[in-house]
């Protein structure tokens, strides 16, 4: 397991933004996803990169077999799937990795680095900070709704899903709200409005891996810029 | 140190002052403990301390509350934090970042501090604290009590002379409580001021220099540890309090039995094992036992001794091994059929209220419609039934949760810590809707923590141990021993 560089991770963040607005051959696709799953492999999450490997295959499969899709409406579907939600995958897959392993102290480093302003700072750590509470959050939800016979199987939520949005949000939203205004007292008494200049104990490395994946990640940009231009 | 004179706030919205005229002084490096009901104005009185009113709360302050000499609201708050640390009841609430040393540096790196200062402060408070083994763990892993620990400790990194604490142990176990007394006897010795607002009061036993007891927002009389060791029951209750003493209502026990013209259901089970995954020793293990509706049981045992895998296999959250079985007078049951004869009021009552007005709340799912105008007026839910569940207060939320609980209609309701922080009054509140359930032939099982509301509430006690049932009695005796 070893840890990737908070920069590399910006890196990422753009280039899998970047490759929203082009349109590139199934093989390239492949390739910068597998490039995207080889860092949750890196972090020490195989069994995560695994499965979003295999993600990523199946996509590639169904990209490529683009042309046989009969002319009707489960072959729009399938279309629609394997090309319109396959391109926002790179994406996915790189929130997937940001989410589940960006420490809030060095991504705050980060954004007081690149001198972004306290506005953005403070909402952002916070949003980091509430995605573990919402997973929870999510799971006493559901037991509450089978004691009240709402969606107790996983059927019924797929048969009502505008229905069970709702009674979900709805809890959802109230402790939100709650934590928000617990979280504003905790930070206030912690400081958060000194209007000095702040600090960091974080050390942010960047090691030989990092500049190694960063190159890789700059020639599989530019293969991607090329052909891009190159089809145009 | 500290000392409010004629002190008075009334809330922006609120047509009451929550604090009339309240004087006092809390001396150097003593505990003061202010205590009282809920809604008598403790809270307010640790926000003006610690200055988030006026900087969070807006409303109309008079008087003053000096510390040092200087009023509070004569500084911007983030220089008044350097002088006075807030701890606060939620320990899930309080911390900003996801692992425990940079919650701690926090505080540190707003104010400025030097990145090497920092790390020799963090590691002089970790070792202060106890804590150095979890200083790289991931905060979200951390259990209740080690989150609250984390939570004191980033409120003295800035090595405050004042710590306020509100209601510290609201959501902590037995244990937890033990430690963070032990920790407030630390600090006391190092010669912190504290002020601690609280229900619970049993822990602070001889830590505790002086206690100061509020009502209806005015500051009603000032006890020395002796005077309020030295309450007797009823006039501790006329005040609203909470025991001091734990074996001081050991003959406040619960009625043994009460008629009910129903037969009562009996819950067996057998063989019960649950393993959370395949490879590991069973979480659960229960050969037989048998609950009956006629007793109201408690679930007692530390964090992780098995009670809520016992109450979600109950309930059918869970399903249990292959082997188990659960009947009901002698009908085998599956996990589904568990679901639709169980409820389980959580702890967090926030996450299961689902509805726009408490009427709704209570109707949604309800089988027993035709006890709502009894239960909404046991219940003192009458004057609410048109309210928003999310504008109520904690203790009204949890009348609403028990209300559709018992108009579910279901035969088996578990209640997971039904106590925590609540006062006196709210406590002897959920005692009686206990009461009322069983007169209504539901089985109910209580998990819990709170030794003084076991003691008055149930009439069986079953404690687990490593996923067993070790010790099964009529009677609690002292609950840590018993752990």
């Amino acid at each position: 397991m070893r840890p990737i560089s908070i920069y590399t991770r910006f890196l990422l963040v753009i280039f899998a933004n970047a490759l929203i607005f082009l349109t590139l051959p199934t093989p390239l696709v492949l390739a910068i996803n597998i490039y995207f799953c080889s860092f949750q492999v890196i972090v020490g999450r195989v069994r995560k990169g695994q499965a979003w490997l295999l993600v990523c295959l199946v996509f590639a499969l169904g990209a490529s077999l683009a042309m046989v899709f009969p002319e009707n409406l489960p072959g729009h579907y399938l279309l629609f799937l394997f090309v319109g939600v396959g391109r926002v995958l790179p994406l996915v897959l790189v929130a997937a990795f940001m989410m589940g392993t960006t420490k809030v102290s060095e991504l705050v480093y980060l954004m007081r680095k690149i001198h972004a302003p306290q506005w953005l700072v403070i909402p952002v750590s916070v949003l980091f900070r509430f995605f573990p509470t919402v997973r929870h959050d999510y799971a006493q939800i559901r037991r509450a709704m089978k004691f009240r016979g709402i969606a107790v199987t996983t059927g019924d939520m797929v048969r009502h899903p505008m229905r069970t949005m709702e009674y979900i949000y709805v809890p959802l939203l109230n402790n939100a709200t709650n934590v928000a205004s617990d979280l504003t007292s905790a930070a206030l008494t912690r400081g958060i409005g000194d209007p000095g200049p702040k600090t960091s104990i974080q050390r942010i490395v960047f090691t030989r891996l990092d500049a190694l994946m960063c190159a890789l990640g700059l020639v599989l940009m530019g293969c991607g810029a090329y052909v891009a231009m190159f089809q145009a | 140190m500290l000392q409010c004179s004629r002190l008075s706030f009334t809330y922006e919205d609120a047509s009451q002052p929550s604090l009339k005229e309240v004087s006092c002084r809390m001396g150097q490096g003593r505990l003061t403990v202010v205590t009282g009901p809920s809604g008598c104005g403790k809270t307010t009185l640790s926000r003006v301390i610690n200055g988030l009113i006026p900087e969070l709360y807006e409303g109309k302050l008079e008087g003053e509350c000096l510390i040092g000499g200087e009023p509070t609201t004569a500084r911007p708050i983030y220089r008044l934090s350097e002088q006075v640390g807030s701890v606060f009841q939620n320990p899930k609430t309080q911390f900003f970042t996801t692992d425990v040393r940079s919650e701690l540096a926090f505080p540190l790196e707003n104010t400025g501090v030097q990145p090497e200062a920092i790390q020799e402060r963090i590691d002089q408070v970790a070792d202060l604290f106890g804590i150095t083994q979890l200083l790289d763990r991931d905060i979200f892993s951390l259990s209740g009590g080690e989150k609250q620990m984390i939570a004191i400790a980033s409120s003295c990194m800035m090595d405050p002379q004042i710590l306020v604490l509100d209601e510290p142990s609201g959501n902590l176990d037995v244990e937890a409580v033990a430690s963070l007394a032990r920790i407030l006897g630390r600090l006391k010795d190092r010669g912190l001021t504290m002020v601690l607002i609280e229900h619970r009061l049993y822990y602070l036993d001889g830590l505790a220099d002086d206690f100061l007891v509020m009502k209806d927002g005015r500051l009603t009389e000032h006890l020395t540890p002796t005077a309020m060791r030295g309450l007797d029951g009823p006039s501790r209750q006329a005040r609203g309090l909470r025991a001091l003493n734990l074996d001081a209502n050991e003959d406040a026990s619960a009625p043994a039995s009460v008629a009910t013209e129903k037969t009562p259901d009996l819950l067996r089970v057998r063989n019960l094992t649950y393993a959370y995954h395949h490879d590991q020793a069973p979480a659960l293990n229960v050969d037989d036992l048998t609950l009956s509706s006629e007793d109201v049981t408690g679930i007692i045992g530390r964090n992780g001794a098995g009670k809520s895998t016992f109450a979600s296999v109950l309930t059918g959250l869970l399903k249990p091994g292959d082997r188990s079985e659960i009947s009901l007078n002698g009908t085998k049951q599956t996990a589904r059929e568990r679901v639709e004869d169980s409820y389980m009021v959580f702890q967090d009552v926030n996450y299961q209220l689902f509805s726009e007005t408490v009427e709704g709340e209570m109707l949604l799912g309800a089988r027993r419609t035709d006890l709502f105008r009894e239960v909404a007026q046991k219940l003192d839910l009458e004057r609410l039934l048109g309210r928003h569940p999310n504008t109520l207060s904690g203790g009204e939320k949890q009348r609403v949760a028990i209300a559709a609980a018992i108009l579910s209609g279901k035969r088996l309701v578990v209640l997971d810590e039904p106590t925590s922080g609540l006062d006196l009054l709210h406590m002897n509140q959920v005692t009686g809707m206990i009461r009322y359930m069983r007169s209504l032939g539901v089985m109910v099982i209580v998990i819990s923590h709170d030794q003084e509301f076991l003691a008055q509430t149930c009439q069986r006690f079953i404690t687990f141990r490593q996923g067993r049932p070790v010790r099964d009695s009529r009677k609690l005796g002292n609950l840590l021993q018993a752990l």
